[in-house]
């Protein structure tokens, strides 16, 4: 009898040791975070959300206080809800679809949670019902893990993600190019590689093209040499890393400078113009599935945003820097 | 000989004197380095300016290097251009028409000229606008701006920099939250206002549907989507004149006017430029009582900024033209020249 309330104070004490501020945070528990995160903005009260007094908010690369912004219009939670969850670093990172406004919009998340409080939060929404009614049709998966003998280290699985913007960064080629044959890419809500060559039409051929094509897969898209109109891919925060599902999430920009950068040759000598006329810069959520060092799928939102706007997140000369930057905190190559 | 030389000497003070970089920059100098500026973006060549060693350059609120941006895609100088010249600051605002890769685009310069060379440059290229884009193609209809902005006031009548700001000033605190309840007599009674190329008062033919703040268009592209005009409301302010909306209330989703900065002043002209944004937070702000009591619901059903250079031509406390460039931005987007608190906060400067 002594014994075993004994026992029972000792299990309760390990019960609030692990509800406790300093108790770690695991896979559920942040991601728990995402859903009471998500629930306050839509009650429109940030006092429901266990936020950190001096937590910094983004939204869009633009600092605001909280309960600004989205804040203000979020109705609905949707149903497409895929976790990059780094229990390492005590980050989370999500992207889902929302409603706004009433209309369908994504979301892309990331929350940084020390003592059972968030610090930072980092959103980005993309206004696009089309985009959002996408990716809830194709829905998600890598939700499995991977096998412990398989698991790639979190220095490798960035190293991996990060060739595949040198790769696209003036593309010319030439390079080498990290992808599964099974390698697919989802873009807005729509997949934007091997996509099924419409009736009536012919597959367009990499060797007389002279854009890229969605119909090609991603390596062929890439061995093309025609994405060499994304001028700089800069700002590249890599911001949570899930080896065991293989899991990257990235922050990032496209910088398309236009002007003479719109001219170029292709690896067998073909003269091209192509790409944006006029400035242009999107602003991305861009997540990657990596196995045994290859990409086998891309996710991606994207929104139009000044030409060389920062993150909110970087000084201006890290924010224009191609460098790719492991910023989860658990950066162990340093 | 002897008189060469005589002749020589006389010349030399007074045409040092014009080339020192000590003179002040008048009128027609400040406007010499707008065309210079102009000239070197379509040239792609930033070495044809004499820029200061501390140059800071900014392009639609961020921060970059000179070469970079506009400079790899203006094509050529429109037609249309309206200066406020401030020699007293060394400043020079202006709006013109360029081409960007051959498509017009409508863009409002500011230069700080300091000792004969570019201190600072601050461009803002206005692509999609009020309207798709048409408003560059609007102005260059016009050819010209209103000649009222060029006439100069009697000296007697002049009011002080610090006054003509104030009173532009009081347009943003008018129309920030909008009530319709304020005193509003900084309105000159034949005031119109141009926004992206069109008059958006006493104009029958202007309409956005539930106000001036929804664009039809939003920020297209791959997978974008165009942000649908909302239902048209029974009521269209842009029917009525600059006094007579603000007393209406209807602006009242203009949530916040903010990183209000009064960049030039041409006091002889009455002129004042600045740089501002108008923030719609949405939501709940939508639904307010206009002035006569009427329930409105108006305004973006998401966050939507507008960075907007605005000037205006004052005269004896009283405004009589008001125009815009504007394009909108990310929510509660900074002009890359303020701090974040003076940047999110409603004071002038």
């Amino acid at each position: 009898m002594r014994l075993e309330s004994f026992a029972a104070a000792v299990l309760l004490a390990s019960t609030l040791a692990a509800q406790s501020k300093s108790g770690a945070c695991d896979r559920a528990c942040l991601e728990a975070f995402v859903d009471r995160y998500l629930d306050a903005v839509l009650a429109h009260d940030p006092a429901k959300a266990s936020i950190a007094k001096n937590a910094k908010f983004t939204e869009n690369g633009q600092k605001l206080d909280i309960g600004d912004g989205l804040w203000n219009t979020m109705d609905a939670k949707g149903t497409y809800r895929l976790f990059v969850t780094d229990v390492d670093a005590g980050e989370v990172t999500f992207l889902g679809s929302i409603s706004e406004g009433k209309a369908p919009a994504m979301i892309a998340l990331r929350l940084k949670v020390a003592n059972r409080q968030i610090t930072e939060i980092e959103t980005f929404i993309q206004r696009s019902p089309s985009s959002a009614q996408g990716f809830e049709r194709i829905g998600y998966k890598w939700t499995d893990p991977i096998p412990p003998s398989e698991r790639m280290s979190r220095e490798d699985l960035i190293k991996v993600a990060n060739m595949y913007f040198t790769g696209m960064q003036q593309n010319d080629g030439k390079g080498v190019y990290p992808f599964a044959d099974d390698c697919n890419r989802i873009e807005n809500g729509g997949f934007t590689t091997n996509v099924p060559v419409a009736a009536g039409k012919q597959r367009p051929d990499p060797k007389t093209a002279t854009g890229y094509s969605s119909n090609w897969g991603c390596k062929e898209q890439f061995d093309s040499g025609l994405l060499h109109f994304v001028t700089r891919i800069r700002d590249r925060r890599f911001v949570a890393v899930d080896p065991e599902r293989g899991l990257v999430f990235s922050f990032i920009f496209f910088d398309h400078s236009g002007g003479d950068t719109r001219n170029f040759e292709t690896p067998d000598g073909r003269k091209v113009t192509a790409g944006p006329a006029q400035l242009w810069t999107w602003q991305l959520a861009e997540l990657f599935q990596i196995q045994k060092g290859k990409i086998h799928q891309i996710e991606a939102i994207m929104e139009r945003a000044p030409y060389g706007m920062p993150s909110g997140w970087s000084d201006w000369e890290s924010g224009l820097s191609d460098r790719g930057r492991d910023v989860t905190g658990k950066d162990t190559s340093k | 000989m002897k008189t060469a030389l005589v002749i020589a000497f006389a010349l030399a003070p007074a045409a040092f004197a014009q080339n020192t970089k000590a003179a002040p920059c008048d009128r027609a100098c400040l406007e010499s380095f707008a065309d210079q500026y102009m000239d070197a973006l379509i040239a792609h060549d930033p070495k044809r300016l004499p820029l200061s060693a501390k140059l800071k350059n900014t392009e639609n609120g961020q921060r970059l290097e000179p070469g970079d941006g506009f400079w790899r895609t203006a094509t050529a100088k429109g037609k249309y251009r309206l200066f406020v010249d401030d020699p007293q600051t060394g400043n020079i605002a202006l709006i013109t028409t360029m081409t960007e890769a051959n498509v017009p685009v409508s863009i409002a310069i500011r230069l700080k000229i300091e000792n004969r060379q570019i201190a600072e440059i601050e461009t803002f290229t206005v692509r999609t606008g009020l309207s798709s884009g048409t408003g560059a193609k609007e102005l260059e209809t016009l050819a010209s701006p209103n000649p009222l902005f060029l006439q100069t006031i009697p000296a007697t009548e002049r009011a002080s920099r610090e006054d003509l700001i104030k009173t532009a000033n009081m347009y943003f605190s008018a129309l920030e939250k909008n009530d319709g309840k304020g005193n509003y007599s900084f309105f000159a009674d034949d005031c119109e206002r141009l926004e992206d190329g069109q008059q958006t008062t006493h104009n029958p033919n202007f309409r956005t549907g539930s106000g001036f703040a929804a664009a039809p268009a939003g920020r297209g592209g791959r997978g974008g989507e165009k942000q649908a005009a909302p239902p048209p409301a029974g009521f269209n302010p842009a029917l009525l004149g600059c006094k007579e909306q603000f007393l209406s209330g209807y602006f009242h989703f203009v949530t916040r006017i903010r990183d209000r900065r009064f960049v030039a002043v041409d006091t002889e002209r009455g002129l004042v430029f600045s740089f501002v944004f108008f923030d719609h937070a949405a939501g709940k702000y939508r639904d307010y009582k206009m002035s006569d009591g009427t329930e409105a619901s108006n305004g973006p059903t998401r966050p939507w900024t507008w960075e907007l250079a605005e000037m205006f031509k004052i005269e004896r406390g009283k405004i009589r033209r008001v125009e815009a460039l504007l394009d909108q931005v990310p929510y509660g987007m900074l002009s890359g020249w303020s701090t974040w608190d003076e940047g999110m906060s409603s004071k002038p400067r």
